[in-house]
């Protein structure tokens, strides 16, 4: 599921960089969003289908048809595959057997649950782009209740201790809120707090870790709040917006992606220890900028994974902020990355769409790199003096053999 | 006096070096009576854009004191924001010289960013209109020397450069002032269009350094006079206002560097910025060829306003 659990923590013991590609799917196969998956199955949705794929290799291992329409990430729970339908009339929350695709139960929600099911023991927690937050019995689909929220909630809500932290946006005001709502209790008596800001953007989906939720703003900051009281414990200042399909991982380390740079932060101070400049925000094509926004860091082992819109995946030490391995995977952004113990899967999105298995390389070559963001102020003054003596000569001579300026007497 | 013989006469002016111009607003006042007498619809004292952008270019580009200055300014300024917190962008480097007070606009994220201390943001503001006073100061001088005398003397500029510091950097407060309240006050009242306050604040006050350097005044003076230079008949001024701002406004569309770039600029970022620089100083050349041109109509004191 997005954020690899309940808690949104994106943190898996996964396969150390270099990587190279295991197998590969293209075609009207490929995913149309992130896959989940365990080591034996993937499952992934493809613009009209639902389908699971051998881990070991990509074989097709069954395939169901599903109307075209918005979803999002799948979630896989024992023997459940768990996911959204929305047939642009009325959504739905579709349970299936792993094994074979056949329908379990299958809920109606009323609306598109583009941030896709998160699932929290024994209940199944979804947002929809109508305004509400829903839980659904996870064994049959009864519905145990659901929260009117004000605007769509766009990504996938997280769970812990009990709480339901979803974000929701208004696009006619552009205001956004952020609730935590009682997952076994339900939500009769309200929400147990509730933030709003605004008038922005959309703000990313939200994270918990020890006892914190996280979001980020698109008023450029990132804050903290107390799980249970819903105070806000920090703010960090982010360079660009967010957007609702990017969830911070709030594992051993907090990192959050904004539209442009990924951030390793403090999770009791939010202080940055490093950042990374990996989307520059120029056009990619006509219709799509390079940014951040379709995908989410994912961890695994001591590295964080994170593609950009130009379909380059980077894989940064957790601890140094240093580049050690980069893939261009082709057209389309990368969308959420999904990690298990010995497989790291990346999708690229739109027309050209393909799902790219990747596993450790030991004979694949590392990088080294630096931050973008870190400045080497010698570097800097040398390139200057190169510009300057090379800029200075041009123009010089260029209006040495030019006319002179005139002399404007005045009294 | 024809249109077409006054591009005449200012073609053929233009090609002697050291040839005395006679301003054209002298030669306005030979206009015959009958012209219209509304502002927008009179005749501009102010030379047309393309002479005075020329000018400017020529002065900046034939005089090395005023290269050498203009982009060790960029150095200086880039210092100055990294030091506060924050590396320029390719396309924030390219309008860290703009003429004044455009460049309010690229300072006042810095010197007043969001959660920081007000010691921080007075501090900041002071450094920034300290360096302003100095590199500004530097540049002006040196422009109206070149412009009166063929040549930019550096020694004679630096003589007069801690007066003229000192008035540059207290007419960067006011400008930081007035441009920021204008901004906000368009914020709420127009929202996306808040941005032509930088248009109307280049409009009104882009002459008030030029005063200041080439007249000796301080700051409230000097922005008083710029702007009634800038209120002079004629839509001129506002041309070349709008043309400025059009560059400014459009400059990033046609950047070849993306929206985010390294913190250490390459030598292709540093050369985009220093040619843009090179533009830059040559509009404020431009702006202080316009005003040795007309600086005999616009006295130091008002005139009283006649009555009706």
């Amino acid at each position: 599921m997005a954020g690899h659990d309940a808690a949104h923590s994106g943190t898996v013991d996964g396969p150390a960089p270099p990587y190279r590609v295991a197998w590969e799917l293209a075609g009207q196969d490929a995913p149309v969003t992130g896959v989940a998956a365990t080591d034996e199955t993937v499952v992934a949705l493809s613009s009209e289908g639902v389908l699971a794929l051998d881990a070991s290799d990509g074989t097709v291992l069954w395939e169901r048809g599903r109307p075209a329409g918005p979803v999002g990430v799948p979630g896989i729970a024992g023997d459940l595959v768990i996911h959204a339908r929305d047939d642009r009339v009325s959504g739905q929350v579709v349970a299936r057997d792993l094994q074979t695709g056949d329908l379990v139960w299958q809920a109606s929600i009323g609306g598109a649950a583009v941030g896709g099911p998160t699932i929290s023991g024994e209940t199944v927690i979804v947002g929809t782009f109508a305004g509400e937050v829903i839980a659904l019995d996870l064994a049959d689909g009864a519905e145990r209740w659901r929260f009117e929220t004000l605007g769509g909630v766009a990504g996938a809500p997280a769970v812990a201790d009990d709480v339901v932290v979803a974000a929701a946006y208004q696009g006619t005001t552009g205001r956004s809120t952020v609730y935590a709502l009682d997952l076994t209790g339900g939500s009769e008596d309200g929400a147990i707090w509730q933030h709003a800001t605004g008038p922005i953007g959309p703000p990313s989906g939200p994270a918990i870790g020890d006892g914190v939720a996280y979001i980020g703003f698109s008023d450029l900051r990132v804050r903290a709040f107390d799980l249970q009281e819903g105070s806000e414990r920090w703010t960090f200042s982010s360079r660009a917006e967010f957007g609702p399909r990017q969830i911070p991982a709030a594992g051993q380390a907090l990192l959050v992606a904004d539209a442009s740079h990924l951030y390793r932060l403090d999770p009791a101070s939010g202080v940055e220890r490093w950042s990374w400049l990996l989307a520059n925000l120029s056009a990619v094509t006509d219709s799509r900028a390079d940014t951040l926004l379709a995908s989410a860091p994912a961890i695994s082992g001591s590295t964080v994974m994170l593609g950009n819109a130009r379909g380059e995946v980077s894989a940064i030490d957790v601890d140094s902020g240093r580049r050690v391995w980069r893939r261009d995977l082709g057209d389309g952004a990368i969308g959420p990355i999904a990690v298990t113990s010995d497989r790291v899967y990346a999708v690229t999105l739109g027309d050209a769409g393909r799902l790219i298995a990747l596993e450790h390389d030991p004979a694949g070559a590392l990088v080294d790199e630096v931050s973008p963001t870190v400045l080497f102020v010698g570097e800097g003054i040398s390139n200057y003096l190169v510009a300057a003596a090379a800029v200075g000569l041009a123009i010089w001579l260029l209006f040495r053999f030019a006319l002179r300026p005139r002399v404007v007497e005045s009294s | 006096v024809t249109a077409k013989r006054k591009r005449r006469r200012n073609r053929s002016s233009s090609r002697g070096a050291t040839e005395t111009v006679e301003p054209e607003a002298l030669e306005s006042e030979e206009a015959p009576p009958e012209r219209p007498t509304r502002p927008m619809m009179a005749e501009s004292p102010f030379p047309p854009l393309g002479v005075s952008l020329a000018q400017g270019l020529r002065v900046v580009g034939s005089s090395p004191p005023i290269l050498a200055v203009a982009f060790l300014s960029l150095l200086a300024t880039w210092g100055v924001f990294v030091a506060l917190g924050t590396e320029p962008s390719p396309r924030t480097l390219a309008v860290l010289l703009s003429a004044p007070p455009v460049h309010v606009f690229s300072d006042a994220p810095i010197a007043i960013p969001r959660d920081a201390s007000a010691t921080f943001s007075v501090g900041a503001v002071a450094g920034l209109a300290a360096l302003r006073g100095v590199t500004f100061g530097l540049l002006s001088l040196l422009i109206v020397d070149a412009l009166r005398g063929g040549t930019a003397s550096l020694t004679t500029a630096v003589r007069a450069l801690p007066r003229t510091a000192l008035v540059f950097a207290g007419l960067y407060l006011v400008q930081f002032g007035l441009v920021l309240a204008a901004f906000q006050l368009l914020v709420g009242l127009l929202g996306e269009l808040a941005f032509l306050a930088i248009a109307a604040g280049l409009y009104f006050l882009a002459f008030s350094p030029i005063v200041a350097a080439a007249e000796g005044q301080g700051s409230a003076p000097a922005v008083r006079r710029g702007a009634r230079a800038a209120r002079l008949p004629g839509t001129r001024h506002l041309t070349m206002v709008m043309a400025y701002f059009l560059v400014l406004y459009y400059s990033g569309a046609v950047a070849p560097f993306p929206v985010l770039g390294p913190a250490t600029p390459s030598v292709g970022v540093w050369a985009y910025g220093l040619i843009s620089t090179f533009i830059h100083v040559s509009v404020l050349a431009a702006f202080a060829y316009r005003w040795l041109l007309v600086r005999d109509q616009v006295p130091a004191i008002a005139p009283p306003r006649p009555k009706r």
